[in-house]
């Protein structure tokens, strides 16, 4: 599903964060682990087809990204990132319906096929209580469920989330790992994101994608998830 | 439902337009009554020859208020939503003042006043203007995080073009001075047959085009990384918002001089009015409500007896309305 071909990332200096031989993911769940600086929210752009220094192929599908129109390429990959703002008086509704946006006409109208997706959406992910509510009035871990649920009414086959734990206290940290768990028990999706909270992975990621030493490595035993991290990371207890 | 109150309250708009364009017609100097308002649409003559003159010259001056008034909305609208900032509009960010700049240049380097509009000229010293603030602006914007610093970044433009233009004075003569001068107190008066069409080309087309920016709008309230994730080509994008504002915003300036507080304060009134959030609805929403504030402005400016500068008007309406929205924003804690 997304592969990556003789892949080197870069920083803005074009100073080199880390590369990967080949390198495939198909359908589950995938954590990204790395250090602060390491080059995840840099991975994910790339990813976007947005501008990141590279060499090397990002394929989705067997196309290079950057070979996508941007449309369709939000139909393919959609992202929540660790904190979004709104501007304006949004409901959580309307922001869900805001992940049809691809598949909508120029006037933005939505179809009794959108209204059918985003309840299937809400129920599937529980939202019923808050999705009325306006986004702003919310708080940090109801927004977060609203912007995942937003990136599944994309209907995408994969979906990232950049840190999407960053912000959250343990109660919601537990409901978003839940829902992520959902989403990955869904047909054919790839759902990849990127963490520090290693206290999950064995029990949640089907594999680990760990930024080693300017490394991109997949570890795909579950008992070697949390032994690699923490050597790589030289952690010891 | 939300979306039958929004039609309800965008027809309620509507017909206050049509309401104040009729007092328009009729109240002034000469009060002319309505019947004979309707004889001298339809055409025919009435004893007092100079009443058809007036009647039109109302009538064209109402249409240029309706056209200016809800261009300045939606080039507000567009910079609030493109900036993440509800305090943005032309007015603020400079824009309108880089098209005063512009025709500055040319009336007080000695372009008739009279030929304002007329001339192709000062049409394009405005625009030039205009779009030269806007894309200064995208690029600071890129090295500024902080929404305030964006808006006292476009009034230090603001000021720095004033003072551009006090030095032009320098070497304007007195007639030419005093044109600009009057043109800057704002007015919908005394255009042509011919720079009303003008007028009405260019802002028809800015309007028809920025029906383009409907999905884009709706995607940037969640960001540029957001919009580009849903399909928002955010560089087309950011070339069809510099173009469609500052041409917008420039065409009015040039012929109605710098109309202050519209841009800002009428998309703020529109969204607390209407709560739909596709912007298909609100851009429709916000012309015709500028169109409104503007005609009723000029309704006021003209009950005034010696005739209250249009500006001064605008100020009078726009200032409360905007330091209500900076109230009512940080009572909720809203992110801007």
């Amino acid at each position: 599903m997304l592969k990556f071909k003789e892949l080197v990332i870069a920083t803005e200096k074009k100073r080199e964060l880390f590369k990967t031989d080949d390198l495939i993911l198909e359908s589950g769940i995938v954590a990204l682990v790395g250090r602060n600086g390491a080059g995840k929210s840099t991975l994910f752009r790339a990813i976007m087809g947005g501008p990141v220094y590279r060499t090397g192929a990002i394929e989705i599908e067997g196309r290079e990204v950057k070979n996508y129109r941007r449309e369709e390429l939000a139909k393919k990959v959609s992202i929540v990132f660790s904190k979004s703002t709104v501007f304006g008086n949004h409901t959580g509704r309307d922001l869900l319906f805001l992940g049809r946006l691809p598949y909508q006409n120029m006037f933005s109208l939505r179809t009794s096929a959108d209204h059918e997706y985003i309840e299937r959406i809400i129920a599937l992910l529980e939202l019923q209580d808050i999705v009325d509510r306006e986004y702003t009035q919310m708080s940090d871990g109801e927004k977060q469920l609203i912007m995942i649920g937003r990136a599944m009414a994309q209907d995408t086959p994969i979906i990232m989330l950049d840190e999407p734990n960053a912000f959250l206290d343990l109660v919601n940290r537990h409901k978003v790992m839940n829902i992520l768990r959902k989403i990955g028990a869904e047909a054919n999706k790839l759902v990849l994101f990127s963490t520090h909270d290693i206290d999950f992975l064995s029990d949640l990621c089907d594999s680990v994608l760990l930024i080693d030493q300017g490394e991109l490595i997949k570890i795909e035993a579950k008992n070697a998830f949390i032994p690699t991290i923490k050597s790589s990371f030289g952690i010891n207890s | 439902m939300k979306k039958n109150r929004d039609i309800i309250k965008i027809s309620a708009i509507t017909c206050l337009i049509l309401i104040a364009f009729w007092f328009n017609l009729i109240i002034g100097e000469v009060q002319i009554a309505s019947n004979d308002v309707f004889f001298i649409l339809g055409g025919g003559t009435v004893d007092n020859p100079s009443w058809s003159y007036i009647v039109e010259s109302r009538f064209n001056r109402s249409i240029v208020a309706i056209l200016a008034g809800g261009a300045l909305g939606v080039s507000g609208l567009v910079l609030q939503v493109f900036f993440r900032n509800p305090l943005a509009g032309p007015g603020v960010l400079g824009i309108t003042s880089g098209a005063s700049f512009g025709v500055a240049v040319v009336v007080l380097g000695g372009a008739s006043m009279t030929s304002i509009g007329g001339s192709l000229g000062i049409i394009l010293a405005g625009v030039f203007g205009a779009l030269f603030v806007l894309i200064l602006l995208l690029i600071l914007a890129r090295f500024i995080r902080n929404s305030i610093t964006l808006l006292v970044t476009g009034l230090m433009f603001g000021y720095f073009t004033s003072a551009l233009i006090n030095i032009l004075y320098l070497w304007a003569n007195e007639t030419d001075t005093r044109a600009y001068i009057i043109w800057g107190l704002g007015s919908f008066e005394g255009l042509s047959n011919q720079e009303l069409v003008i007028l009405l080309t260019v802002i028809l087309s800015g309007l028809g085009l920025s029906f383009l920016l409907i999905k884009p709008l709706n995607a940037l309230v969640t960001g540029v990384e957001y919009a580009a994730s849903i399909g928002v080509n955010i560089r087309r994008t950011r070339v069809l918002i510099i173009l469609i504002t500052g041409v917008l915003a420039a065409i009015v300036t040039v012929y109605c001089g710098p109309i202050g507080f519209v841009g800002i304060a009428v998309p703020q009134l529109i969204r607390y009015l209407i709560k739909s959030t596709n912007h298909a609805v609100i851009l429709s929403a916000v012309f015709i409500g500028g169109g409104f504030l503007a005609l009723f402005s000029d309704l006021i400016v003209r009950l005034t007896s010696n005739h209250l500068p249009l500006n001064t008007v605008t100020a009078l309406i726009g200032a409360p309305i905007i330091i209500a929205v900076i109230i009512n924003l940080n009572r909720r804690h809203a992110e801007i």
